[in-house]
């Protein structure tokens, strides 16, 4: 069996709470993060709610010192779970992952801002505009030596970055790693991108309290917001030697593309639901479990219209009867669909239920969608043991997916 | 008939003529029986035609309103639904 890497710290900044007893206990009250959209203008008959993290809070880029909301999202959930972790290895034996989809256009608005009105740009600027800015600025910060990489995948970078710190932690690249997702997508470009693919919820503008609804009968569209994820994963070895609190294993991972397929069509969807079996699957198999092992599933369910069904219908697949009795929930009523943070911030709560025992219902999953045939969580938390949880994550435009396995930590492959 | 399916044929007409949607769509009669699959609209121009409808009906039209829609008549009580 491959080797599963050790869960130590955990780092959630999100739009219902920073910090772990925050977000925990938001998403076990079942509260919706989501609000007005205030960061910056709606789009046009667009989505005028979002997911907006109020610690640390947003203000405007300082052109003399700019740091995008991406970065410093990254750096407020790296540090709490660095913390966590309470980490100590030689800084060459440690590495950083960082998941991010859209990056720092927030930075790329302001840039373009100053260039049209004639003003100085500063120096900084081009240290802080790349996709890669997180992982550098972490590193610096921390003084990480070891790998550095930054996924960007889309809304599964956050995923992607803790499977490559799976890989590293197994073929001995690093002894730990600090890895998770950042994604800051208040901005005017990435909405007015989204409204024109009709990706984003228009319905409950008037009630943005309610309009992140996964599963849910009456869901439109993803709400989008911001936030960041970081878990610190090492070798059960290392873990053991330095006296770590383990709090879950990162047992499995798979990323696959679908290949050819038919184009979205708005008035006849096609669900194709073996592409994500086979990456559950894939996912499992990596992990060293079956199929059975599956006692629960943290949903992808970002309220899309099309992949909630797709999604419901995959898992009843690979469960097969079991799926009346598996429970099912999505952290995205709750947090929205914030791009490469949102498996990271999932993957947080992933390991906060397997270690706790607990999952977090599913907010606004008031009717469930018929064609979504699965044991919703829905209204209380669900006090359950959850020795082995699935977590799955789409790829916007349904072109890849990928899905990470947590196992409790008796019985992890060390 | 809805008030909407007149703006959504010259729509249908003005896309075929811009050459956005497949022209021959405009040599074709249009009314609320005809079939969308019938236009040969691809994905990408079923979403640019959307957009089109938004623009002009000044409206938001949610992805989820669309689906099982076959016909334009069908497509414009659906738009109305979501008008009113």
């Amino acid at each position: 069996m491959k080797l599963h890497a050790a869960v130590t710290g955990v780092g959630p900044v999100s739009a219902v709470g920073t910090g772990v007893e925050e977000f925990w206990s938001a998403l076990l009250a079942g509260r919706s993060g989501t609000g007005p959209l205030t960061q910056c203008a709606p789009p046009r008959r667009g989505c005028s709610v979002a997911a907006e993290v109020a610690d640390p809070p947003a203000h405007p880029i300082d052109p003399r010192d700019p740091v995008p909301r991406c970065v410093e999202l990254a750096r407020a959930a790296a540090r709490l779970a660095w913390r966590d972790a309470a980490v100590v290895a030689p800084p060459e034996r440690v590495g950083v992952a960082v998941g991010t989809g859209f990056g720092n256009m927030d930075l790329v608005e302001a840039t373009v801002d100053l260039l049209r009105a004639g003003q100085r740009i500063s120096p900084s600027t081009a240290f802080r505009v790349f996709n890669h800015a997180s992982a550098c600025e972490l590193a610096r910060e921390l003084d990480i030596q070891g790998p550095i990489a930054t996924m960007t995948s889309g809304c599964n970078s956050g995923m992607d970055a803790i499977g490559l710190a799976l890989d590293w932690i197994r073929a001995g690249r690093a002894d730990v790693v600090l890895v998770g997702g950042t994604e800051a997508e208040l901005q005017p470009t990435f909405l007015g991108i989204m409204t024109a693919a009709r990706a984003l919820a228009v319905r409950h503008n008037g009630r943005p309290g309610e309009a992140s609804r996964p599963f849910d009968e009456t869901r439109d569209g993803n709400v989008p917001g911001e936030g960041a994820g970081f878990l610190v994963v090492e070798s059960f070895e290392h873990a053991r030697r330095r006296g770590a609190q383990v709090r879950a294993a990162l047992a499995g991972f798979a990323a696959l593309a679908v290949g050819t397929r038919e184009p979205y069509d708005p008035f006849k969807p096609v669900f194709n639901t073996a592409p994500m079996v086979r990456t559950m699957r894939a996912a499992l198999t990596d992990a060293g479990r079956t199929v059975g092992d599956v006692a629960a599933v943290s949903a992808n369910g970002s309220s899309s219209v099309f992949y909630d069904p797709l999604e419901a219908m995959a898992i009843r697949e690979l469960l097969g009867e079991a799926a009346d009795h598996t429970p099912v929930h999505s952290v995205k009523g709750a947090i929205g669909q914030t791009g490469a943070a949102t498996p990271a911030l999932q993957a947080v709560a992933a390991v906060l239920s397997v270690e706790r025992g607990l999952l977090p219902p599913t907010v606004n999953a008031e009717a469930q969608d018929p064609r979504c045939a699965i044991r919703l969580v829905r209204g209380e938390p669900l006090a359950t043991p959850v020795r082995t949880l699935l977590a799955n994550a789409i790829g916007f435009g349904g072109h890849y997916y990928a899905s990470l396995v947590f196992t409790e930590v008796d019985g992890a492959a060390r | 008939m809805a008030d909407l399916l007149p703006l959504i044929i010259e729509t249908i007409q003005d896309l075929a003529r811009q050459r956005v949607i497949p022209w021959d769509i405009t040599e074709m009669t249009l009314s609320a029986d005809t079939e969308i699959d019938a236009l040969g609209i691809d994905s990408v121009g079923k979403l640019d035609l959307l957009a089109e409808i938004e623009e002009r009906a000044d409206m938001a039209i949610s992805e989820g309103a669309l689906q099982g829609r076959r016909t334009l008549g069908e497509l414009a009580l659906a738009l109305e639904g979501l008008r009113s």
